[in-house]
């Protein structure tokens, strides 16, 4: 398929999901919008609760999506995931400290913010750890670690707060959901996913000359280290918004890239785009998802995420390996 | 006059005036049988009590010479409606070798206290007296007079239900509707006495605004339903908590009702408090 036709398809697709995702919910619009003396009911429920919902989906997944295509390009490997290799889980350990402190009560945008920081500080560890090496080992590795690290932290924070609910808290942080999102959540996170990704798809042409060697886009005159730098800063923007207002879910910046990559001859440039494109389609899916299952509780999001994307991974991790051996 | 008080009670249907005075009548006769069966025991003079509900029993009904310990949740936590009783009295983590280091003639204990420590003073043949969850005002009552009796002092909760009694009649006429939203969404708890003390300070419950198994209500349904009072559960003081923020939700102002908060404490044990809950929900 042509990269430009397979890009008109993909956004067509989110645009689908995004219209099906405001159908979904537990009351019928259409009776609602039907009855002109509960008409104000319908909107409210459209503009209030499903639209910022909807919304908020689209950019978390557009978030997880881009972040996954750059990493993965940045790294060289297509193993590279922002929820796998722990960086939502250290996004949601900065917001979870912002937010249990009461900071987030005192500025609101502390919350997102501690987002980004926590997911600046994964970002930094993992390549620190795992970055300049690109055996496929030592990366996973210290993904998983990272990963462990936050988020025992976020359960260690979560025990010492004078809460409740700490137990349900804990699982919110570490699979993610939408559920009862608001504007407010919406406007806190998106100026930054934004910027985040929109840092990400600047980097389109440098991933592009990285991916003949470090040394071959360093003579092709590609700011190597600038390059890093910037999808450290778009991924700890994109990613540590999306999670401060969502939880950690994983596995959407390994699936999306994974399956788009070949109908974009693995250029990491227009990658990204349909990976932003891909990442919001599979996480509004997955959201309608779960409203729908009849479930006593709503499933979080990472589940179905992590229920489609482990596979996946698996089925990466052993084709890497062999590629290896060979 | 048999058929009335049953009705009344349990079911959270649209109430009516002599429903109410029922009611009342039942709450008085609910005090009889209990005040013959335990005078017999002698009253005890060691207290340990392990639990936030038994600890609040024991501050409203013996006196504070005969309470030997009671839990760290009273004196400490903002859950506590009881911060300035516990005050200066021993607290216990309702650990087994603690509670046995007090010596206790008694231990007070809730349905939810650690079972370990339960199934042990039974096995060491200790007293225990454990505090029951109600979830109608005729099984508060009860509860009341059965546990006062047993700390030797039935009276004062004969003078509490006399109390709960007056201020029931004193509940306005209008039944208006009303809808629950707690921390983090939470609606009616399966169990909990809300509805009945609803329905007793003259509001009718809206029922079925959480389609799932769980407590948690459906934004859209609370909507659609078009409660005239919104019943603010709070929990902690502190906004500090993912569960505060989700009970923020700006939809909620688009609602058209009155809202009125009520902490969770005042309910959640069944105990004196709960007359202050009762004042709260009639004063509005």
């Amino acid at each position: 398929m042509h990269p430009r036709r397979a890009l008109w398809l993909l956004g067509g697709l989110t645009l689908l999901l995004l219209l099906a995702a405001l159908c979904v919910g537990s009351a019928s619009l259409w009776q609602l919008f039907a009855d002109p003396q509960r008409r104000d009911i319908a909107w409210l429920i459209l503009g209030e609760l499903r639209l910022p919902r909807a919304l908020l989906g689209l950019l978390v997944g557009a978030a997880l999506g881009a972040s996954g295509a750059a990493l993965q390009g940045l790294l060289r490997n297509p193993l590279a995931d922002a929820g796998v290799m722990g960086i939502s889980a250290w996004a949601a350990l900065g917001a979870v400290l912002c937010l249990y402190t009461g900071l987030a009560a005192q500025f609101a945008m502390a919350l997102p913010l501690g987002g980004l920081l926590g997911a600046g500080v994964g970002v930094f560890l993992l390549l620190l750890l795992g970055g300049r090496d690109s055996h496929l080992g030592t990366l996973i590795l210290a993904g998983i670690a990272l990963a462990a690290l936050a988020s025992a932290m976020t359960a260690l924070a979560l025990n010492f707060a004078p809460n409740p609910y700490a137990a349900l808290e804990i699982v919110y942080w570490l699979l993610g959901s939408l559920a009862g999102r608001s504007w407010v959540d919406l406007l806190l996170a998106a100026p930054l996913i934004i910027t985040g990704v929109a840092l990400l798809l600047l980097c389109a042409r440098g991933l592009a000359a990285l991916s003949l060697g470090e040394l071959a886009a360093a003579s092709l005159g590609v700011p190597v280290q600038r390059l890093r730098l910037q999808v450290v800063l778009g991924t700890a923007l994109a990613v540590g918004a999306a999670t401060a207002v969502s939880g950690a879910i994983g596995f959407v910046g390994l699936v999306v890239p994974h399956l788009l990559r070949r109908h974009f001859q693995h250029r990491p440039g227009p990658l990204i785009l349909a990976s932003a494109l891909g990442g919001a389609a599979l996480v509004l899916a997955a959201d309608i998802l779960v409203r729908i299952l009849p479930t006593d509780m709503e499933v979080k999001i990472g589940v179905v995420t992590a229920l489609v994307g482990a596979p996946f991974f698996l089925q990466l991790l052993l084709r890497e390996r062999k590629r290896q051996l060979a | 006059m048999r058929r009335l008080p049953a009705q009344s009670a349990s079911k959270p249907v649209n109430g009516c005036r002599l429903g109410s005075a029922a009611l009342v009548l039942l709450l008085g006769m609910a005090i009889l049988p209990a005040s013959a069966t335990h005078a017999a025991q002698a009253a005890p003079q060691r207290i340990v009590s392990v639990n936030l509900c038994s600890d609040i029993f024991a501050l409203a009904f013996a006196d504070r010479s005969q309470i030997a310990s009671v839990s760290y949740i009273s004196a400490g936590s903002p859950l506590s409606p009881v911060r300035k009783q516990a005050a200066g009295i021993r607290v216990n983590h309702s650990r087994i070798e603690e509670v046995l280091a007090l010596q206790p003639d008694l231990v007070m204990a809730s349905a939810y206290s650690n079972p370990q420590l339960t199934h042990w003073l039974r096995g060491q043949h200790i007293p225990l007296l454990t505090v029951n969850m109600a979830s109608t005002l005729q099984q508060v009552v009860a509860e009341w007079q059965r546990v006062a009796t047993r700390l030797g002092h039935p009276q004062r909760a004969q003078a509490l239900t006399a109390q709960l009694q007056s201020l029931l009649a004193q509940r306005p006429q209008a039944t208006r509707t009303v809808a629950v939203y707690g921390p983090g969404g939470l609606g009616v708890l399966p169990g909990s006495l809300i509805p009945a003390l609803l329905h007793a300070t003259g509001y009718q419950l809206l029922a079925d605004l959480s389609p799932r198994a769980t407590s948690r209500v459906d934004l859209e349904l609370l909507l659609l339903g078009q409660p005239q009072v919104l019943l603010r559960m709070r929990d902690v003081d502190t906004a500090n908590t993912l569960a505060a923020r989700q009970a923020r939700h700006p939809v909620l102002k688009q609602l058209q009702a009155q809202v009125i908060d009520l902490p969770s404490s005042l309910i959640n044990c069944g105990g004196p408090e709960l007359l202050d809950a009762v004042r709260r929900l009639e004063a509005h």
